[in-house]
């Protein structure tokens, strides 16, 4: 128990950090999710207008717009910010050493200031979906989701968040064998996005191609998420979410202990 | 004992790495390897409470030993236990029992005050609230940081950075300490109230510490007993002193002399080192200095004299110089 404090340390020094680079911090939150809303915002106002129908593939035009501002929210919050290529540097450059003489794991101390980060973005995200919400109050006519409902999408989100993190982790394992691995973790951004929902709904794939993505934890990333919003999913499919998520957790915990392992043993703590 | 080495050797086998993506991925499955010896059957142990000075040339292999010691890298064969552990386990039984301080590498929060690393510092080790509180407050007054502890990391000047560097490195009250050339770059008045505050902390915290430094100075003022690393093999253990009688085979002869003398007549007693008009310094067989001094003082107008070690930074250049 008495790791809590360590980790609620590491959580409030990365708060204090985010506040000494506020400017540049914000910044690029507004950036990487409101440029991509608004992106997606006037391509789908044209294709609805030119193509003159009204719904495509079951989503009206304001359906489709809800689906990206949940989608820009969720992101903002379940992005990994990449910190596997922050990580991957650490192992080449030899910033690892300083990490490995603490009584605290390298792993714990990566998720929990993370976090840190993470909450403060939260914060944002929340408050700028507040501001939206009062501006555009039509937009929101069927956002209507049980608490419950509300809880198990909590707990979802979160999972996927240390889903999206372990991965990044996982990879920059890499580094102990490789010099460069950005392209490894660019290539994963790749894949989630295109397989979270963030380009399209995933419903706009072949239904079979659509089933395996349940399998994978990418799809609850995002897609699944909005669609909790949305209304569309069952209470027990929420459950077998976050069991697949779960699932993958633990895969790839395990895969990255392994790499972990073997990898320290090539450390050779350069620079130091 | 507080750390024991035996016949500890560390090869370096690094992978031949290729530039960019491809030959990376190319590396993954042939890969040229490179070995380089760092130690060759290292042997000794520390006391607790000693306070060793680690010497050598650049790529001796100081740091290599630090970090095998530190837990940071795994051996190539032999030996090494710290307070009777194999570091390279990384006991959290340890690390709550050691520190490291590296000049070149911060462990600071460096956008953050000093006090906002050390506040997660005392989590991370798990120091005492009051134990905390009297540990920053004396260790500061000490380095003359007091006032230093609430600017950010980045705004400070390099001797105040590696002051708050080592106030982050004792906090919880290390039994062994690591010091990974801490004076280097800074200017001499900061070295020296490092190397005064090294010297009160060693003697009364009874913390058994390993320095490296090329400042000679360092090691003077605070290692009783030196030990000193030639490419990677162990050279000399043993006192300051010791090294000076083993190897310090001439000694220097300063003269101040009451009028002008040809330089060219002290040629015949031993090399001249430094001159000007009333002044000499000769270079003489250990062995017949006295003898020398004798009779310098019968040949010469000599005023004074005085017979003394060459410093021990010669010695340890001369050390190298032989082995080369
Ligand atoms: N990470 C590393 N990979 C490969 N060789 C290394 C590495 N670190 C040091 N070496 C080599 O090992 C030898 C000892 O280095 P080091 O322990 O850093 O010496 P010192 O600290 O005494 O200057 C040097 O020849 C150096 O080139
Ligand atoms: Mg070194």
């Amino acid at each position: 128990m008495s790791k809590i404090n360590v980790y609620s340390r590491c959580v409030t020094t990365k708060i204090n950090q985010v506040f000494e680079y506020r400017t540049s911090f914000f910044l690029k939150l507004f950036l990487t999710g409101g440029t991509f809303f608004a992106i997606q915002f006037l391509l789908w106002k044209t294709i609805f207008s030119c193509s003159k129908v009204s719904e495509i593939n079951g989503y009206t035009l304001e359906k489709m717009i809800l689906y990206f501002l949940f989608s820009g929210f969720i992101f903002v919050f379940v992005d990994s910010n990449r910190i596997g290529i922050v990580i991957g540097n650490g192992i080449r450059l030899g910033e690892l050493s300083k990490f490995l003489v603490y009584p605290l794991s390298y792993l714990e101390y990566n998720f929990f200031t993370f976090l840190g980060g993470k909450i403060i973005q939260l914060l944002t995200s929340l408050i700028t979906f507040a501001i939206v919400w009062l501006a555009f109050p039509q937009v929101f006519l069927d956002f209507q989701v049980s608490h419950f409902q509300l809880l198990l999408f909590v707990i979802l989100v979160f999972l996927s968040l240390c889903t999206n993190f372990l991965l990044d982790v996982l990879l920059s394992n890499f580094s102990f064998w490789l010099d460069e691995i950005w392209i490894v973790i660019v290539m994963k951004t790749f894949m989630l996005n295109l397989l979270s929902g963030f380009i399209v709904p995933l419903d706009f794939f072949p239904e079979k191609v659509f089933e395996i993505f349940s399998y994978f934890p990418f799809k609850y990333v995002l897609y699944f998420p909005i669609q909790i919003l949305l209304g569309k999913i069952e209470t027990e499919q929420i459950f077998f979410g976050i069991g697949i998520l779960l699932v993958w957790i633990v895969i790839i915990f395990f895969l990255h202990k392994l790499l972990w392992q073997k990898g320290n043993k090539l450390y050779t703590g350069v620079g130091m | 004992m507080a750390i024991e080495v035996k016949n500890l050797t560390k090869t370096y086998k690094s992978h031949k790495k290729e530039p960019g993506f491809s030959g990376s991925l190319k590396s993954l499955f042939h890969r040229e390897v490179i070995e380089k010896n760092a130690l060759t059957s290292i042997d000794f142990s520390i006391g607790n409470g000693e306070f060793v000075g680690l010497i050598g040339e650049n790529g001796a292999g100081k740091t290599t030993l630090i970090k095998i010691l530190s837990g940071i890298i795994f051996p190539t064969s032999g030996t090494a236990e710290v307070l009777g552990y194999k570091p390279w386990e990384r006991k959290n039984a340890l690390k709550k029992q050691f520190s490291v301080v590296m000049g070149q590498k911060n462990q600071l929060w460096w956008d953050l005050p000093a006090y906002d690393s050390f506040l997660l510092l005392k989590e991370i080790y798990e120091v005492e609230e009051k134990q905390f509180k009297k540990i920053v407050s004396e260790l500061s007054e000490i380095l003359d940081m007091k006032d230093k502890l609430y600017t950010q990391v980045r705004k400070l000047s390099l001797g105040e950075r590696m002051k708050a560097e080592l106030i982050a490195a004792l906090l919880h009250s290390p039994k062994v300490l690591y010091l990974d050339e801490p004076t280097i770059g800074l200017d001499v008045l900061a070295q020296e109230s490092i190397r005064k505050f090294l010297k009160t902390y060693n003697s009364q915290a009874k913390t058994t510490i390993i320095l490296t430094s090329h400042y000679m100075d360092d090691i003077e003022t605070l290692c009783k007993r030196v030990i000193i690393l030639d490419k990677g093999i162990l050279q000399f253990d043993g006192s300051l002193e010791g090294v000076i009688k083993k190897y310090a085979n001439e000694k220097v002869i300063s003269a101040t002399l009451g009028n002008k003398v040809e330089l060219e007549k002290f040629t015949n007693f031993g090399t001249i080192l430094n001159s000007n008009e009333l002044q000499v310094e000769i270079k003489v067989e250990r062995k017949n200095s006295t003898k020398i001094a004798s009779e310098l003082l019968n040949n010469f107008p000599i005023v004074d004299i005085t017979i003394k070690d060459i410093s021990i930074e010669e010695i340890i250049k001369n050390i190298f110089r032989e082995s080369k």
